[in-house]
């Protein structure tokens, strides 16, 4: 992958989201576990709406849509043991996979978007990819801030 | 300590002073210019005289009274000021509150009169002597002596006052408003411990 | 004929005054300034006012009326009314000020009012008067020009050193002169009670005991709370935050002031007598409650009340849940709790003890018995640390600790503890690993003030010697060669506004790390509930969110016939809670039952 078109790097940034929404889907389908399955529905629901963005993804509104929020990064996945994707993962580990799961996409992005360093365009699309991630991530681990280590 | 005792000598003194005269009463020096005596009631026309002829108090500046429901007692307090001496003297006598009555001193100053005649209004109290004890300054008043401690203000004012409430029906009880809004299951035999 | 020149001067000595400044004030220019601490017409600070109509009731006139206004919302600690005066009564005694708990009513320098309307004689101050605070004049300048009493009577309680030598209960008690004095402090404005999960009538208990009258406040704390004792001991006392004292003062020691109500009734015999209660006939309606905590005990209780036919499936040896099995026992005796479980079993309530569904008894034979089922299983299953090294031997769980230490079996601990969490748990974990002789650091990522636990826990574990360490947030448990764990790493965090107006998060600082020698490592993070002995066809058609079960107002579920309460369906998670919800249910059963009656 060393030349790449904006129309290439975004249909490579939607099959991110539909494996990671199948993921989701197949982990719901295995668990039995309520609290568990409630994540996994949210995840995969969130990740389906993600590719639906990138599918009406206009590169022309680059600069509106970085009305930036601020990201928060609790830099929980930096020190929790890493989950692997099994079936009937609890609660709490669905939320560590998860949010380990956008940290490593984030990577992802963030390095493409170096390696595209020379392309503006793909170096400000993969950026922003990258700063979703993030936002996913904070997303995920102020939940388990408030969840899991709602008494620490 | 020795600079207060110094700075007090002339109160002190004044003091030792009236109660070797008057040993039933109690003596005291509240502060710099002023004395406190307490007496038997039946001792204070005579002791107002002494005071005012003998002690240059020449100046009677107010009667007041404190109702003692509990104890059963009102207390008519009597303030003198000495132009002389610069110096304040509070006189107080007790009477049972089941006779209150008691003795005019407008013989020793003739404006005794109107203090007596709004203890009177205020308190029911009647002074013996004094003939003069009117309405004052309440209106058409038929009530009990609105200063006595068991005159019921709220009840007075809601029975004789009741038109002047229609403005204020929009009144809300504040425990009943925090009931209804949390839904608290107020059984009745709770109630009549709401308030203090 | 001499002229009598002084009658035809003397009117012209007035001359003389021209041009010297008058003796009087040219009002309304000017006007004069009025006595110190003068008594004019009323302002009221509208914010810091709470509505608490204190005002209102002391007025000897029955010149103030609480109303509603435009603009000004009620909400929990306060009443959304504010004081008005009827200046046709009112006679500038001050009172309403001298007893106004936050301070925010006041007397001000004005004192002219002219109008020809009686009726609007009616005065909002702090409506008809917005600018009065600059006019301050009749105020306290402190809390001891007050009539309330701002400080609370001390709790006897054991000295530090001394409580963690055993497992004795710390406090005391108060006894009827010191309950008398306390409860006369109330000013029964029951702010309180919106509060309390559960609105208990606490204005009511309280003035029952400044009545010195015990057992009227038993009945009236047995109204709608069976584990009054309970919580007279540990409750989270929310109503203690909104207490219209607290504003200024120390807020009235509501929870032991029930803890001596329902103390003096201490056994089952005399909790009887006192209350006497009404047991209605067997009305042949069975309702089955699974787990014997607090708010399964609740519904269990007034359900058995009312005529049902109540079992309660408990898997452990004994009631209470997380109440016997987590709060250790200096802070809720043994003997208490059976106390109360046991007079609910003297009216009608059956538990099965040592019956686990889904193991003893399967839920579908559950189902097929009883008309309404009511789940109150609690948070048992913690929550892991997450982090490398939490598998090696000496790296334990609070609530399996506590509830080993409550049970009485055999546990062994090491001399250096941390405890990781600010909760109740970890507060509780801490203190009972001191009273084994151990050094205990509690490592907790946010600050003491961000802390869940009670204010009195914290204080009571730092007067034991626990030290506390914050913004510290463990990375990995290291261990010897042999498995058993050495050490705790842990990293310095700083705390960062999520941008949402919460709490501030921690948030890792970077190469700030650090070793701490330790025999132990107790986590107490967090609890979440095991939901597997539901069977998947019924799971399924329940609706869940967070960890939680989603219930509606009266702790119904999806399915008509079965009810959820305690920590699994709120979000609280303490005792008053739990209660609150097995009250609620109760109700949700009993219309439940009548709709199956008409139909």
């Amino acid at each position: 992958m060393d030349k790449l078109s904006v129309e290439e790097a975004i249909q490579f940034a939607i099959e991110q989201e539909i494996q990671a929404a199948e993921l989701y889907a197949l982990l719901l389908d295995k668990s039995t576990d309520p609290k568990a399955q409630e994540i996994y529905t949210e995840l995969r629901d969130m990740e389906i709406v993600h590719k639906e963005n990138l599918e009406s993804f206009d590169t022309s509104e680059f600069n509106k849509r970085h009305a930036e929020q601020p990201l928060l990064n609790l830099k929980l996945t930096d020190y929790l043991v890493e989950k692997t994707a099994t079936e009937n993962l609890s609660f709490q580990d669905t939320l560590i996979l998860a949010a380990q799961r956008e940290q490593k996409t984030y990577a992802l992005y963030a390095e493409l978007a170096e390696k595209f360093k020379y392309d503006e365009i793909l170096y400000k699309l993969f950026s922003l990819l990258a700063r979703e991630e993030l936002l996913h991530k904070d997303q995920i681990e102020t939940l388990y801030d408030d969840t899991v280590l709602s008494q620490n | 300590m020795n600079d207060i005792k110094q700075e007090l000598l002339a109160e002190q003194t004044f003091a030792d002073q009236i109660q070797k005269t008057f040993k039933t009463a109690g003596v005291r020096v509240i502060r710099k210019r002023r004395i406190e005596v307490v007496m038997r009631a039946d001792l204070i026309p005579p002791y107002l005289t002494h005071a005012k002829n003998q002690h240059n108090f020449e100046h009677l500046s107010h009667i007041s009274c404190v109702d003692w429901l509990e104890e059963g007692h009102f207390e008519l307090v009597y303030i003198l000021w000495s132009y002389t001496m610069e110096m304040q003297l509070i006189v107080k006598c007790r009477i049972p509150r089941h006779t209150p009555q008691f003795t005019s001193i407008q013989n020793i100053w003739e404006h005794a009169g109107t203090y007596e005649r709004e203890i009177h209004e205020m308190y029911g109290i009647t002074f013996a002597g004094n003939d003069n004890l009117g309405d004052f300054l309440l209106e058409d008043w038929e009530g009990p002596p609105p200063m006595r401690r068991d005159f019921d203000t709220v009840k007075y004012s809601e029975e004789n006052f009741k038109d002047r409430m229609d403005a204020r029906q929009d009144a809300q009880n504040v425990r009943e408003t925090i009931t209804k809004r949390s839904g608290e299951d107020m059984p009745d035999f709770a109630k009549p411990y709401s308030l203090r | 004929m001499a002229l009598d020149l002084k009658g035809i001067l003397a009117p012209f000595t007035a001359l003389k005054q021209l041009g010297k400044p008058p003796h009087t004030v040219a009002y309304p220019m000017v006007k004069k300034p009025t006595a110190e601490r003068y008594r004019g017409l009323h302002y009221n600070e509208l914010d810091d006012c709470i509505g608490c109509g204190t005002c209102s009731t002391i007025c000897q006139n029955g010149a103030i009326d609480m109303i509603s206004l435009d603009g000004v919302e009620g909400k929990t600690g306060d009443s959304g009314l504010r004081p008005r005066v009827d200046n046709g009564r009112c006679c500038w005694c001050g009172l309403c000020v001298d007893v106004c708990p936050t301070g925010s009513l006041s007397l001000t320098q004005e004192y002219l009012y002219i109008t020809d309307d009686a009726d609007s004689f009616l005065w909002i101050p702090g409506v008809d008067n917005p600018e009065g605070g600059k006019l301050k004049s009749f105020y306290p300048e402190s809390n001891a020009q007050s009539l309330l009493d701002y400080n609370r009577i001390p709790m006897p309680e054991l000295e530090g050193m001394e409580r963690i030598k055993s497992y004795a209960e710390v406090v005391l008690g108060y006894n009827q002169e010191e309950a008398q004095a306390e409860a006369e402090r109330c000013i029964s404005c029951g702010l309180c009670v919106e509060a309390c999960p559960e609105h208990m009538h606490i204005p009511e208990y309280i003035n029952a005991i400044s009545r010195g009258e015990p057992d009227m406040a038993l009945k009236i704390i047995y109204d709608n709370n069976p584990l009054g004792e309970l919580c007279g001991k540990v409750c989270t006392r929310r109503c203690e935050d909104v207490c219209s004292i607290a504003v200024r003062g120390e807020p009235v020691a509501i929870r032991w002031l029930k803890r001596y109500a329902t103390e003096q009734a201490n056994n089952i015999d005399i909790i009887r007598e006192i209350l006497d209660p009404e047991i209605l006939p067997p009305n042949g309606r069975k309702v089955g409650i699974i787990g014997a905590g607090p708010s399964g005990l609740t519904a269990g209780y007034y359900l058995a009340l009312k005529g049902y036919d109540v079992t309660i499936y408990e898997a452990k040896k004994h009631a209470g849940g997380m109440t016997m099995y987590g709060i250790p026992k200096y802070r809720l005796p043994m003997e208490s709790l059976q106390k109360q479980i046991g007079y609910m079993e003297s009216i009608g309530v059956k538990i099965k003890f040592d019956t686990k569904i889904g193991v003893d008894i399967s839920f579908e034979e559950l189902q097929k018995e009883h008309g309404a089922i009511f789940i109150g299983i609690g948070f048992e299953v913690p929550y892991t640390l997450g982090i490398e090294g939490e598998h090696f031997e000496g790296s334990i769980q609070a609530v399996n600790f506590l509830r080993e230490v409550n049970a009485e079996r055999p546990v062994e601990i090491g001399q250096h503890v941390v405890v990781i969490g600010g909760g109740n748990v970890a507060i509780d974990g801490a203190r009972i690993a001191r009273r084994f002789g151990s050094d205990v650091t509690i490592l907790y990522r946010r600050r003491v003030a961000d802390m869940p636990a009670d204010w009195e826990e914290i204080e009571g574990a730092e007067d034991e010697g626990v030290k506390i360490l914050t913004q510290a947030i463990p990375l990995e448990i290291l261990a010897d060669k042999n498995g058993k764990v050495e050490s705790i790493k842990y990293g310095m965090a700083e705390m960062v506004d999520d941008g949402k107006g919460g709490r501030p998060r921690p948030r890792l600082i970077e190469n700030d790390e650090h070793i701490m020698p330790v025999d132990n490592i107790i986590g107490a993070i967090g609890q979440e509930a095991d939901y597997s002995f539901i069977p998947e066809n019924i799971r399924e058609q329940l609706e869940f969110s967070r960890g939680r079960m989603v219930t509606g107002e009266l702790k119904e579920t999806k399915l008509p016939w079965l009810f959820a309460g305690g920590d699994i369906a709120n979000n609280t998670a303490d005792a008053i809670s739990a209660i609150a919800d097995g009250y609620k249910a109760v109700k949700g059963i009993e219309k439940l039952f009548a709709q199956k009656g008409q139909e």
